[in-house]
């Protein structure tokens, strides 16, 4: 089978290397390009698997290259963004991004986000009986959810939510596509009550909200379900 | 009018007793010399009251009738026989005519030196106006209210500073372009000039000019379509604009002196901003490059736990410098006024939650320990820029990992308040000297706690927080506690209700 081919547009030579280098040790294929444009032909000749893609690019906006890859295809895209720019991290994964990492990054939480973003959504997830990860459980069927075999109560609200995030595990939801998906619009309110739910789940599910085990949040991005 | 009645009746009263006087000693049989003599006396009298020269003078001529009338021979006609009594009259006369400008001379005296004290009582307001003037706009606006609230006539001044034309006038309909020339001959020659001077007199204006050292020269302006100006009144106006000119010399130099602040602290924050970023850029960067260059030397034998150990001291060095780069950048846009305070309700819970992630491989030997209040029912929200409250915090728990000693206990925890959340930050490291307690919150300062050793970084950290913090529109101090340590509060104010339903 062929090696799953990764594609890096990134424009500094240094962390360029060492992510093609922690890429390859970890067998991957890959392709890079220095700027957006260069970014963008080599896309569209190559087909990668996956783009990793960072936005503060010299030639174009990160977020054009993204609409760009976006017109033709549903390739995973993860964004490389700065510490400080949340707004530009939320519209990159509003856009169709999938995931993101904050530069200074560790390589380890690249590589995981890498995993989990090629990992293919089973389009019959709900239709699977079972989800189970550490001491959480929930039969999708009964819609029953077990927290160290015991039956906690969510509400159909929470209910949705929690599915929602473990449908994509490991990825990145934003507050405005769980809003979406949930309530069917966007609001104006700061998402004062889809954080008020999700503060509630995690007080439902977590032993320490400040050292999660299933549910993160991503400050001024969103939540996340961790898969490991 | 009542005045003048008045003034007749008294005159004649002393004419009255005059007379009757000089029956009584005709009748002593005194000589006529010594009638005459209080003839005079009654017309100096008469003098004095009237003090109107013309009036005084027919009053006296009168006199002179009734002495002729009554005194002299042949008696109680008008004719005179002696022509002794007519230079006698005229001598009266010519008496009454001295004493009379005499008096009236008197008399305008004293109502010039009325005036002058009145002059001397204005001048002293204006100098306690101006004492209380701040700016030259301020000064000068003043001034000229002043001085039309004595002789109702508009004003205006133009200043020349440092090339530029200024203009001030309490009026917004006074037009300085017909006197343009002239003007700028008063600012140029400092001359007055205007309505009958030497220059430009058939002007309505006065203009008077004024100058600072090296400062500035103007022109204060008079349009005199109210009132003419005496001399003197002209004066007190000249008396005026020289001091509104020294006003305007201390407001420059002070403004000058405030300036000349400003510049040297811009300059020693600079100079302290390049000696700390030498300092605290290079600490961690010389860890990580003498770490990598002993692991690069293929003579040092390491084994691999070693070789973790180092690499992991790398790592969180590393992740110190990325602190030390935010605060570094947020401090920069607080100094040049750029930061950008975008608030939102966050659930402290998940501000915990991240710091707790950033600051935990840093702890070394110390505990962290994040408290919820213990009869919490409800999400706490607190409104806040989530990365700017999580810097504050992560500030303070780093600071209280420098500062304090092995295995400090930290401890992070919040509490909901009617009108704010106030933060926490508690340790058992050992306290802050008590004169120390303001001044760790300054820019650069690195105070050492009890602690003797080595202090890391440039003290950047608490002042970042305490502008943090206050851009929020909290307060933070520090204090020493009952476990042996210090504890850093602060507040972040609640979200004001009526902004909630605007946003509705």
């Amino acid at each position: 089978m062929s090696q799953t081919k990764i594609l890096i547009i990134e424009d500094d030579k240094v962390i360029l290397r060492f992510l093609k280098l922690a890429l390859e040790t970890n067998e991957y294929n890959v392709v890079s390009a220095m700027n957006g444009l260069s970014g963008i032909s080599l896309y569209l000749s190559h087909k990668p698997d996956l783009v990793l893609l960072d936005l503060g690019l010299p030639d174009i906006e990160g977020m054009e290259v993204l609409s760009q890859i976006r017109e033709s295809d549903d390739t995973p895209v993860i964004v490389i963004s700065a510490r400080s720019k949340e707004q530009e991290k939320v519209l990159a994964l509003d856009s169709g991004a999938n995931d993101y990492v904050t530069k200074p990054f560790n390589m380890g939480e690249v590589l995981a986000r890498i995993r989990v973003s090629l990992r293919k959504v089973n389009p019959s997830f709900t239709q699977k009986e079972l989800f189970s990860f550490k001491d959480l459980q929930i039969d999708f069927e009964k819609r029953l959810v077990l927290l160290a075999e015991e039956e906690i109560h969510l509400t159909p609200m929470e209910y949705k939510l929690l599915t929602l995030l473990v449908e994509h595990q490991g990825k990145v939801l934003t507050h405005s596509f769980l809003q979406k998906k949930v309530w069917g619009y966007d609001t104006l309110d700061e998402y004062q009550s889809l954080r008020v739910f999700m503060a509630s789940i995690r007080k439902k599910i977590e032993q320490s909200t400040k050292d999660p085990e299933y549910i993160v949040t991503e400050v001024g991005v969103g939540y996340r379900f961790l898969d490991h | 009018m009542k005045q003048t009645i008045w003034s007749i009746l008294r005159v004649f009263v002393i004419l009255f007793l005059a007379t009757l006087l000089s029956f009584a000693f005709e009748q002593m049989d005194l000589r006529r010399e010594n009638i005459m003599l209080i003839y005079v006396i009654a017309s100096l009298l008469i003098m004095i009251e009237t003090k109107r020269f013309l009036f005084g003078l027919a009053a006296t001529i009168m006199l002179v009738f009734v002495f002729n009338f009554f005194f002299t021979e042949p008696k109680y006609t008008f004719i005179i026989d002696d022509p002794n009594y007519i230079i006698t009259m005229a001598i009266f006369i010519v008496v009454s005519f001295v004493v009379s400008t005499l008096t009236s001379k008197l008399h305008k005296e004293v109502i010039t030196s009325r005036q002058n004290q009145k002059r001397v009582e204005q001048l002293y307001q204006m100098s306690k106006i101006l004492l209380n003037a701040s700016t030259i706009s301020d000064i000068l606006l003043k001034e000229m209210a002043f001085l039309e609230g004595i002789f109702e006539n508009k004003t205006a001044v133009v200043l020349v500073r440092s090339k530029k034309e200024e203009y001030y006038s309490n009026h917004t309909d006074i037009d300085l372009l017909p006197y343009k020339k002239a003007i700028e001959h008063a600012i140029s020659f400092q001359e007055l000039c205007g309505y009958e001077t030497h220059q430009f007199q058939e002007l309505p204006v006065l203009l008077f000019p004024m100058k600072g050292k090296e400062q500035f020269k103007g022109v204060l302006m008079m349009d005199l379509e109210k009132k003419k100006l005496t001399a003197q009144e002209q004066e007190f106006v000249e008396t005026n604009v020289i001091h509104m000119a020294v006003a305007i010399e201390k407001e420059i130099y002070a403004q000058e002196e405030e300036n000349a602040r400003v510049a040297m602290e811009r300059e020693k924050f600079k100079s302290a901003l390049l000696r700390s970023l030498s300092h605290d850029l290079r600490t961690p960067l010389t860890s990580i490059q003498t770490g990598s260059s002993i692991l690069l030397d293929s003579q040092t034998k390491l084994d691999e736990e070693t070789k973790r150990s180092m690499l992991l001291d790398m790592n969180n060095e590393t992740s110190r410098l990325s602190e030390f780069v935010d605060n570094l950048l947020n401090m920069t846009k607080i100094h040049s006024e750029k930061l950008n305070v975008n608030k939102r309700l966050e659930l402290v819970d998940d501000i915990f939650a991240d710091v707790y992630h950033r600051v935990y491989r840093r702890l070394g030997s110390a505990t962290l320990e994040m408290q919820s209040p213990e009869d919490q029912t409800e999400m706490v929200s607190v409104y806040c820029d989530a990365t700017l409250l999580i810097q504050i915090l992560t500030n303070l728990i780093d600071n209280a990992v420098m500062h304090t000693k092995d295995n400090t206990h930290i401890t992070l925890s919040y509490q909901q308040r009617p009108l704010d959340v106030l933060f926490s930050v508690k340790d058992d490291g050992g306290g802050i000297d008590q004169e120390n307690l303001e001044k760790i919150f300054q820019d650069f300062v690195s105070v050492g706690y009890k602690k003797q050793d080595q202090n890391r970084g440039m003290g950047l950290g608490l002042s970042i927080s305490r502008s943090l913090v206050e851009a929020h529109g909290g307060i933070i101090r520090a204090e020493n506690n009952e476990i042996g340590g210090a504890t850093f509060t602060f507040t972040i104010p609640n979200l004001k209700k009526e902004t909630k339903h605007e946003s509705n």
